[in-house]
């Protein structure tokens, strides 16, 4: 049935005007947020001492915390070197579902490495992954659900990365789309903590290697800034808990604030480390750090790039990074995007047509083993008729 | 059959009696060329005929964004040339086919398939088809549409020459132009553009 475009046109007005109002504080709180952000701009100790007394006393806690740098640190690209080796690892998965003839599960992997100065085509491989039966129920026996098969794939996309790197005379960078710090996801389910290991693992030996990790977020949509903030203000109350459903500032995005003073297409913020720690009050196994980054070339477009502590501290290997994800948006400049992490997602991305062959395969393979299939469920077959 | 180069094609596109449209990545782009004569195996015995009248590089989404970047590295062109199915487009129009060893200026009884795989005519396979018969394919090229028949008998008589030339047989290209002039008689403005084409070689 269509959707009742009546109904949805007489409220419209009425949401608007909520929204408008919405705007409206938030708007106010941004300025608030950026007038206290602009004085407190080199009070890094003051920040960072703050931070560790709240922690100790806090569980889910999460907020970004400066490093070193300035807070209002606008740095230009640097000037790239020739030479470095680049991999993008990307995946999608067909989800099982209860309502098709067959439950299976498909985790496809593409993976780019760029040899770049080399003026040589990149490397590109695809990795097909099709789940064990048993990998397909949980523990307590019900099929996975997307975001067990999100972990899964993610975690599949690291270990492609992890395999694919050989002994390089340059420097390597590999760049994952999304936050560097899956396994946090994966920490809060307890069917995952294998795969936790398994890994933290893989980083510590991508780190051995000297490989720069790094996760790009497009359009990020944190507010850690203004949780760091919330904090200060929690502080200037002299309030002595701090709950961060109570906090100040919450809905004031990151991205409000860099824009202000991110002008410069490529220019990056500075260093802060993201301060994250569970339920338990257990820090992140993984400390991360991250900048803030304008790849917009008329209005500023922000975006978050994560990487390792150890890459952060180094303040050679994140300009590195910096200037190699700056070349790599230019490319794609009419919709900034690194291009090997859009090549990456090209190789991965699993059409409906290869999903039905995958399902042909299975149906026949289960037919030649004597096993009788399932039938799909009139749900799923009216869809069809329906023109999905 | 040994003799031929082979060109990898990625897929049959479509196809007709009296043409195809192949596919094939872009590092195979050195084998075939315009006007080259070609063929592809219906089934054991049956080979179908065809001159290359056009080759095509079609664009996609990725192409038109990174041709407006600000800057390509020449890894990336090398990405997209030889690592991305890119549409190249090889259009074959069908002049004869072969069946037992016996070969036919007619259109095969049936096209292509999907995926069978082009090959390039040797030099003897040339000059085999090209002396069969009486210039009977010349036809097939005669009426095409869209296509500029003109360029595309110049490049096929050019390799043809050559091919008979080193075959000892100096009078083929002669008796092929005599006939493209009498096949023409009636259509003046394009003897005079295919003779002009012609002049060329």
């Amino acid at each position: 049935m269509p959707v009742n475009f009546l109904q949805v046109k007489t409220n419209l007005e009425q949401y608007s005007q909520k929204v408008k109002r919405l705007s409206d504080k938030l708007a106010m709180l941004e300025e608030e947020l950026w007038q206290s952000y602009v004085l407190n701009s080199e009070k890094l100790d003051f920040m960072q001492a703050l931070v560790s007394s709240t922690a100790k006393n806090s569980k889910n806690f999460y907020c970004a915390c400066p490093v070193r740098e300035a807070l209002l640190t606008a740095i230009a690209p640097p000037e790239i070197a020739t030479n470095y080796t680049i991999i993008a690892a990307d995946g999608s998965q067909i989800q099982p579902s209860r309502h098709k003839a067959v439950q299976f599960c498909v985790i496809n992997v593409g993976i780019i490495k760029a040899f770049m100065g080399s003026g040589q085509a990149p490397e590109i491989q695809t990795f097909s992954q099709l789940l064990d039966y048993e990998q397909l129920f949980s523990e307590d026996g019900q099929l996975i659900d997307e975001d067990a098969v999100a972990i899964m794939r993610d975690f599949a996309e690291r270990s492609v990365i992890q395999q694919s790197i050989t002994p390089d005379p340059h420097p390597i960078l590999s760049i994952t789309d999304g936050p560097l710090g899956l396994y946090q996801r994966a920490a809060a389910r307890n069917d995952s903590k294998e795969l936790q290991t398994k890994l933290l693992n893989i980083y510590h030996d991508i780190a051995e290697q000297g490989v720069i990790s790094a996760g790009y977020i497009d359009k990020p949509g944190s507010d850690m800034i203004g949780r760091l903030f919330s904090i200060m203000k929690n502080d200037e109350q002299g309030q002595s808990e701090y709950d961060s459903k109570k906090r100040f500032y919450k809905g004031v995005s990151d991205v409000a604030i860099f824009r202000r003073f991110l002008e410069q297409p490529g220019a990056r913020s500075a260093v802060f480390e993201m301060i994250n720690q569970d339920d338990k009050g257990q820090k992140s196994s993984l400390p991360v750090h991250f900048f803030y980054m304008n790849v917009g070339q008329g209005s500023p477009y922000i975006v978050r790039v994560e990487f390792p502590e150890w890459v952060g501290r180094n303040p050679q290997r994140v300009d590195l990074l910096h200037a190699v994800i700056f070349k790599e948006v230019k490319v794609l400049d009419r919709n900034p995007y690194p291009y090997i992490l859009h090549r990456a997602h090209e190789l991965a991305v699993i059409h409906f047509e290869e999903y039905e062959e995958v399902e042909r395969m299975l149906l026949e393979a289960y037919e030649k083993a004597e096993i009788s299939s399932g039938v799909q469920s009139n749900k799923e077959a009216n869809k069809i008729y329906s023109g999905k | 059959m040994n003799q031929s180069q082979i060109i990898p094609i990625g897929k049959l596109l479509r196809a007709n009696n009296s043409g195809f449209v192949a596919g094939c990545r872009v590092s195979e782009l050195d084998a075939p060329q315009f006007g080259t004569l070609c063929k592809v195996s219906i089934d054991k015995g049956r080979e179908v005929f065809g001159l290359i009248a056009n080759i095509s590089i079609n664009d996609d989404g990725l192409v038109r964004q990174i041709v407006s970047g600000v800057s390509i590295p020449e890894e990336y062109t090398a990405d997209n040339r030889y690592n991305r199915n890119l549409p190249v487009e090889i259009q074959v129009l069908c002049i004869g086919y072969q069946e037992d060893g016996t070969i036919f200026h007619l259109l095969p009884p049936q096209p292509p398939l999907s995926l069978d795989t082009l090959y390039l005519c040797s030099q003897e396979e040339l000059v085999r088809f090209t002396q069969a018969g009486h210039f009977g394919y010349f036809r097939h090229i005669l009426r095409a549409q869209d296509l500029p028949i003109d360029e595309l008998l110049a490049a096929h008589l050019r390799s043809a020459k050559l091919a008979h030339m080193q075959a000892g047989n100096k009078a083929w290209f002669d008796n092929a132009a005599q006939e493209l002039i009498t096949l023409l008689r009636d259509d003046y403005p394009v003897l005079i553009s295919v003779l002009s084409a012609l002049a060329d070689i």
